[in-house]
């Protein structure tokens, strides 16, 4: 008998009311604690009605997004930081330090802590990437604060964030790295790409091989308002670095990819023992819901390249990584992890049948 | 919509400045790393060191030691063990410890019970000094004292070491020990009876002599006070004798001694005793035996405990037949007897000390059970061996003692045999020396000593004075002017040496008075110690009259 491991990203779209609420006022506001936890419960139930046995809490307290969610409301930032442009015309924009030392305002394992109040089954817990956060310390520096300065405070708050959810019983621990791909599309050198690979290692070098078998990477094109921000990119480019990664496994999205087969191509060169690549196999910002057996495909074509004891499957990105985003509902969130985990099985009967 | 030039030059730029602290960071990182990689060798040398020296302490280790894991199977056996119990390594590998060294012992003795050494290794306890029996490899049982303690890892157990030791020579040693405190206590017990039996005799007698008996009457309790008295004092001459073998302070003066005398004397002592059951006495004594090297007294003592012996556990009317025979070099002396016999299952263990046949409170015989271990002793002083035989009860006991003879009896130069087998006539039927006219002092603190020895001088028709201390017998010297002082060494306050200390100081001519220490001190040294503090003669007690009579009159000064 075989079983594929399948795992969800992370964000779930939020309640309509609790956006509007968030949207009128403070997200840190204690009054909406009523509406977090309904909709923490809410998404938890519905996830583990999908049968999935990884969940997560669908970021539902991520506020505003996957990105900033540690350093939004720090008092020596400013709001001006970079634009992260995606092909829908908008950007987002990052906060930008203006003052030492940096310290993380939250932590991701106080979201932890508020989902395996209700969970019945393994959650996992992502995080956001140090090279995501370097880019906040501004190109003109700061008086008194050094960019050496900042990047040991960096590594440290993120050290400390992995290491809590670690501790507190989390499934996995996802480092989400989208701006992998990102820097490839600026900075077609690679010299970008290759600082954000050094940067994250020499955070992850700071953890066990154990420790690390716990720890993932996820990279994608973008996901907001059915967009990507680098979707043009070609995963040559990006995954020989992004394998040099210090982790135990690989959250790919594969299902908006116009050509799988050169992805899966790249993969097979490139993955090394020991790792594990969890494929997308639903994609969230195309509207269609995925049946099971175009799931089932798909994960029966990653199996070709990749051997099924390295494979697992996953979600291409997260339903909702910017919280304000409603281009998707919730029940067509879950509708497509039904069908990823309903697929998956499907694939792993299959295999196994052979 | 592309995001504008200008805004992604400017984060080229920040990702390249970043990257130069990046590469900072790593330098930092790598340095780190180098000196986190020393650390680890030197503290890996450390453990090396360690781990060598734990190990050459289990290699060399008398005690067996096995490490397992949390399944109990051995991943390391120490050379103890392997030697203890002829498993091989590869023996110990195959299964779990307990069913190669516990299950094939007694471990069906925990049956209504977990095995506490497999409970205590599941468990992660620890298991201390618990007794039980573990199996070789061919088979054998054996007692084991054993200890477990358990391995944790993050506070779950991952393993346990056993230390084991075969302690079946313990077990015997202490039963051993056990067994000689019972003979003790068993010996003390019969040394109270045997010592309180006869003084209910002296007591018994000496009341009803306070009373007033007939001439007849008296005769008969004085005969049975002295021979009870004279039980008494052999019990602690053997016991004293007991304590010197212990000790290893037997005296023991060799000379050439010709044994038909010595023989012909014990024969005379136990007479009387055989003569009353009327057992016969035969003795066979070749002519012209060469004389042996030895102690006089302690050839007659050895021979006197074997001829008692056999009067003793001969029935009336039995035969005992004394045999002396020259076989090559050495003198056979056998002592035969138509007694009980001893069971073969005692025979071993006849001649060890506080030993008897029949330890019961109904006991047949009297008796301490040391002389046989005393004669042993003995004849091991001369250089000699001890054995007893029997056909078993009722069928009689044979004792054969063999001492070597000394080659040439001409080699030792002024020996005469015959000088040293005078043995003194028995004190009955004799009247005591005259010691008419021979003022004595007596010192003692004991009235009824005082008493008695005062009766025997006032009977030899001496002039007899009393002390009851060193002060009045001072006094009574300086009155009196005795010719002889008998002092007791052993008083309160003064003691005897301070009495002859006092008198030689005295400035008169009657410092050179014979003062005579009588005294319950009895060991060789007593007497050195006596005679060299200036006592004339030395009597233990207790002493027999015409014994301390003669003294006196030896030591009197001659009269004008």
């Amino acid at each position: 008998m075989i079983t594929i491991p399948t795992e969800p990203i992370g964000s779930i779209p939020r309640p309509l009311d609790l956006i509007d609420a968030v949207t009128k006022g403070d997200p840190d506001d204690r009054a909406l604690d009523p509406l977090y936890d309904a909709a923490v419960r809410d998404t938890i139930a519905r996830f583990e009605a999908t049968g999935s046995p990884v969940i997560t809490d669908g970021e539902q307290r991520k506020y505003h997004n996957f990105w900033t969610y540690s350093v939004h409301g720090l008092p020596n930032t400013a709001p001006d930081g970079f634009k992260i442009p995606f092909s829908a015309g908008h950007t987002r924009r990052m906060p930008r330090l203006t003052a030492g030392p940096f310290r993380y305002r939250r932590l991701a394992d106080s979201y932890l802590d508020a989902a395996l109040r209700y969970a019945h089954v393994p959650v996992k817990q992502a995080v956001i990437s140090p090279s995501a956060l370097s880019l906040m310390y501004p190109a003109e520096g700061i008086e008194g604060y050094s960019r050496d300065q900042f990047i040991n405070d960096l590594l440290s708050q993120h050290e400390t964030e992995i290491r809590q959810c670690l501790a507190k019983g989390a499934h996995k621990v996802q480092i989400d790295f989208t701006e992998g791909r990102l820097a490839v599309k600026i900075d077609p050198s690679g010299d970008l790409l290759t600082s954000f690979i050094d940067l994250n290692n020499l955070a992850l070098s700071r953890f066990s091989a154990e420790d690390r078998r716990r720890i993932g990477v996820h990279t994608c094109p973008g996901s907001d308002r059915d967009s990507t921000h680098s979707g043009e990119v070609d995963y040559a480019d990006l995954l020989p670095s992004l394998f040099q990664l210090k982790v135990g496994n690989f959250y790919i999205a594969l299902a908006g990819e116009k050509d799988r087969k050169h992805v899966l191509r790249i993969i097979r060169g490139f993955l090394k023992p020991d790792r594990r690549v969890f494929v997308g196999v639903v994609s969230p910002i195309d509207p269609h819901i995925e049946t099971p057996e175009e799931v089932r495909d798909r994960v029966l074509e990653a199996a070709e390249y990749i051997p099924v004891e390295q494979l697992g499957t996953t979600d291409d990105c997260g339903f909702s990584p910017f919280s304000d985003d409603t281009t998707t509902t919730r029940d067509t969130a879950f509708a497509k992890i039904r069908a990823r985990v309903l697929g998956t099985a499907l694939a792993a009967e299959r295999l196994g049948g052979l | 919509m592309a995001p504008p030039d200008d805004e992604e030059a400017l984060l080229r730029s920040v990702a390249i400045q970043n990257a130069q602290s990046i590469l900072a960071a790593r330098q930092r990182a790598e340095q780190e790393l180098v000196a986190a990689k020393e650390s680890l060798e030197l503290r890996t040398a450390e453990l090396e060191r360690a781990n060598e020296l734990i190990r050459t302490i289990a290699e060399n280790a008398a005690s067996c030691l096995v490490l397992m894991d949390e399944q109990g199977i051995a991943t390391y056996v120490n050379p103890a063990a392997i030697e203890e119990t002829g498993y091989t390594l590869m023996d110990f590998a195959r299964a779990p410890f307990h069913d190669v060294l516990h299950a094939p012992a007694q471990c069906n003795g925990h049956s209504a019970d977990p095995c506490p050494i497999t409970n205590a290794r599941e468990r992660g306890l620890p298991l201390k000094k618990h007794r039980d029996f573990f199996a070789r490899k061919d088979g054998s049982t054996f007692s084991v004292s054993c200890s477990l303690s358990p391995v944790h890892r993050d506070g779950l157990p991952i393993g346990a070491v056993l230390e084991f030791r075969d302690i079946t020579d313990e077990q015997l040693a202490q039963k051993s020990l056990e067994d000689s405190n019972r003979r003790k206590d068993q010996f003390l017990a019969t040394l109270s009876h045997e010592l309180r039996t006869p003084m209910t005799a002296v007591l018994g007698w000496a009341r009803m002599l306070k009373l007033g008996l007939s001439e007849s009457e008296t005769r008969e309790a004085i005969d049975a006070i002295v021979k009870s008295a004279e039980v008494q004092a052999q019990m602690i001459d053997d016991v004293l004798d007991v304590s010197r073998i212990v000790a290893g302070k037997m005296t023991f003066h060799p000379v050439p001694v010709d044994i038909a005398p010595v023989l012909r004397a014990a024969m005379t002592t136990v007479h009387p005793a055989a003569a009353a059951k009327g057992i016969e006495i035969l003795a066979s004594v070749p002519p012209l035996l060469p004389p042996i090297l030895g102690d006089e007294g302690r050839l007659q003592q050895i021979i006197w405990n074997l001829l008692s012996n056999a009067v003793k556990f001969t029935p009336r009317n039995g035969v005992i037949t004394v045999r002396l025979a020259h076989v090559g070099s050495i003198l056979r002396l056998t002592v035969k007897d138509t007694g009980k016999g001893i069971e073969s299952g005692y025979l071993p263990h006849v001649f060890e000390p506080f030993s008897q046949e029949d330890g019961t409170i109904t006991r047949a015989h009297e008796g301490i059970g040391l002389g046989l271990s005393i004669v042993r002793s003995l004849v091991e002083l001369h250089g000699g061996h001890i054995r007893a035989a029997s056909e078993g009860p009722g069928l009689g006991a044979t004792f054969t003692v063999e001492v070597p003879f000394i080659e040439s009896v001409r080699a030792v130069k002024g020996a005469d045999p015959q000088t040293n087998i005078a043995t003194a006539p028995p004190a009955g039927g004799r009247d005591l020396p005259n010691l008419n006219g021979v003022r004595i002092l007596v010192i003692d603190d004991q009235k009824f000593t005082r008493d008695v020895v005062a009766a025997v001088f006032r009977r030899a028709r001496a002039e007899v004075s009393a002390a009851s201390s060193v002060r009045e017998g001072l006094e009574q010297f300086q009155a009196m002017t005795p010719d002889v002082v008998v002092c007791d060494l052993a008083m309160p306050e003064e003691d005897g040496y301070a009495f002859v200390r006092a008198v030689r100081a005295l400035p008169s001519a009657s410092n050179a008075t014979p003062v005579v220490a009588l005294t319950a001190f009895s060991r060789p040294e007593d007497q050195q110690q006596a005679l060299a503090a200036g006592f004339d003669a030395y009597l233990r007690k207790p002493v027999d009259p015409e014994e301390l009579a003669s003294t006196v009159l030896r030591l009197t000064p001659p009269r004008d």
